[in-house]
């Protein structure tokens, strides 16, 4: 069975690092952003020939340069999302916002770790 | 929203105007009532003039005083209007050469002037007056004068009846939008406070829960390595890095909880300071210090250049708290570019001056930036609560100095503060 990996965008550099440690310690292949941006071109060399799109994107909504909502939607009009599944991580968004997708789920903070997963698939 | 111009509210034409017409009116009413009493031939003279007398000041007096009035019975008062002029075209019926029946008719035409405020109504009074003078004047052009003066002062008196009519309607509507106007700007500053509040607990939510979340994933890790009985999960490496980040998470919460507090305090009034000499060169380098690692974090490089032993009289703690706002801030919008800390002082003040290179703010932003909840961009894309200037402001204030911002967009911002090193007794 082929590792899973988890491209975590958060601006958080603290909750980026517990993420991480966690994610590390249960086997998946993690990757870092830390913000929409930072993301987006870390997704573009994923795309280059040779290398893969992240199984699962955990993305956080409120970032600086651009946030999570800008991001999901450049993902959707790129047909990313047709490839990997994104987990919305926000802790003042209303899920009610976010417009139903069978790639897109959403997680409130602070999330039991147990849910955190059950999200990733 | 621009306000309506009073146009003719309170001229001076329309002043003289109006004591000229009211002075002409009256006196000929008098003149009338006391010298054509008098007269042989009058039609019931005393009866029938009294109750125009009274139909005219009393309409003039219930048309002045009273809303109800004005639309109830002002009715009442031009359907007896009408029944007098039928009662004065009768006497013309019976002696059309009778000066009675026509003084009578344009004292009721005034008397229900000063109920109208309708100007198709007004029109066809002038018209009235006018058809009546001309009809008196191909039957005897011997009362040409009587008909002409009564004709002209009718008029002027429907002029006159008809603009106080038209500036009282005209002063009612501007009465109305002002009112409106202010409601609307009442009901403008609560929907704003109420959007800020709104902003403000949405923010303060992902601030709180952020740490919290930190936290929590550190102890379910504790707990789920415990249950796995993983051996590296206590070692001393990694508890002490899971006990520094838990610590570290909860002076974050205790910040933001402190900035409540503040906020708190501040509207209530309740925050006190102690002014005692205080160092700005050592407080500075004390604050940059303790934030190295913090500005390594944000990729800022910093450049400090500060005058030696500036010292003012003030409340160290919370001066650091400014200066902790201002680089905090800096750090969240220069985007990794430099930031330069200047300290410098002159024989009164000492000022401090903040600067980044980072995206700037906007002209119109520049003024409300200082204000409770407010930020320079969406709340979806910066953290904080959007109280650190608002309060650095407050202390500022409170130690009788000032801070101001320039900034040009995409270039950066410039925070200047201003303190006296010895405070004036006020």
């Amino acid at each position: 069975m082929s590792t899973k990996s988890v491209m975590i965008v958060d601006d958080d550099v603290d909750l980026h690092e517990s993420l991480k440690s966690f994610l590390v310690s249960e086997g998946f292949d993690v990757s870092s952003a830390f913000d929409g941006t930072e993301a987006e071109e870390l997704l573009a060399t994923c795309e280059l020939p040779g290398q893969h799109l992240p199984d699962v994107i955990l993305l956080d909504l409120m970032m600086p340069k651009m946030n999570g909502w800008e991001l999901l939607s450049k993902l959707k009009k790129k047909s990313t999302l047709s490839k990997t599944h994104v987990v919305l991580l926000s802790a003042a968004s209303d899920p009610k916002e976010i417009p139903p997708h069978p790639h897109v789920k959403f997680l409130a903070k602070p999330f039991d770790l147990g849910n955190l997963l059950g999200a990733m698939g | 929203m621009s306000k309506p111009t009073p146009l003719y509210l309170y001229s001076d034409h329309q002043k003289i105007m109006r004591v000229l017409l009211l002075t002409g009116g009256l006196a000929y009413l008098i003149w009338w009532f006391l010298v054509e009493l008098t007269l042989p031939n009058a039609f019931n003279p005393l009866g029938s003039r009294l109750v125009v007398c009274a139909l005219f000041f009393s309409s003039y007096l219930a048309s002045r005083r009273f809303e109800w009035a004005r639309t109830h019975v002002a009715k009442l008062y031009y359907m007896s209007g009408w029944a007098l002029t039928l009662h004065y075209f009768y006497l013309f019926y019976n002696n059309p050469t009778d000066s009675n029946w026509i003084v009578g008719a344009y004292i009721t035409v005034v008397a229900l002037c000063a109920c109208i405020n309708d100007s198709e109504m007004f029109i066809a009074y002038i018209v009235y007056v006018v058809a009546l003078s001309l009809g008196i004047c191909m039957l005897d052009p011997a009362l040409l004068k009587t008909v002409f003066l009564s004709g002209m002062l009718t008029i002027l008196a429907f002029a006159y009846f008809g603009m106080r009519s038209r500036v009282r309607l005209v002063a009612k509507i501007i009465a109305e939008e002002q009112n409106n106007e202010k409601n609307r700007a009442l009901l403008e500053v609560s929907e704003q406070a109420l959007r800020l509040r709104n902003e403000f607990i949405s923010v303060a939510s992902h601030e709180l829960k952020t740490p919290l979340t930190t936290i929590k994933i550190q102890t379910q890790m504790a707990h789920r390595s415990f249950q796995k009985g993983d051996p590296d999960a206590f070692s001393p490496e990694r508890t002490t890095k899971t006990i520094e980040l838990i610590e570290r998470q909860a002076d974050r919460l205790k910040d933001l909880i402190d900035s409540m507090l503040d906020i708190s305090r501040i509207t209530l009034g309740k925050v006190e300071m102690k002014f005692i000499p205080c160092n700005l060169t050592t407080l500075l380098e004390e604050v940059v210090a303790s934030l190295t690692e913090t500005l390594k974090m944000s990729g800022c490089p910093v450049q400090l250049t500060v005058a030696r032993d500036v010292t003012i009289e003030g409340d160290s703690l919370r001066l650091e708290q400014v200066v902790v706002n201002l680089l905090t801030n800096a750090m969240k919008y220069a985007e990794g570019k430099p930031i330069r800390i200047i300290l410098d002082a002159d024989e009164r003040n000492a000022v401090l001056v903040v600067e980044d290179e980072g995206m700037g703010i906007a002209p119109e932003n520049l003024e409300r930036i200082f204000e409770k909840f407010e930020r320079v961009v969406s709340t979806k894309n910066i953290s904080g609560f959007g109280l650190g200037l608002f309060v650095s402001r407050y202390i500022v204030e409170a130690h009788q100095g000032t801070i101001s911002v320039e900034s040009e967009v995409g270039k950066g911002s410039r925070f200047i503060v201003r303190l006296p090193k010895t405070r004036r007794i006020l």
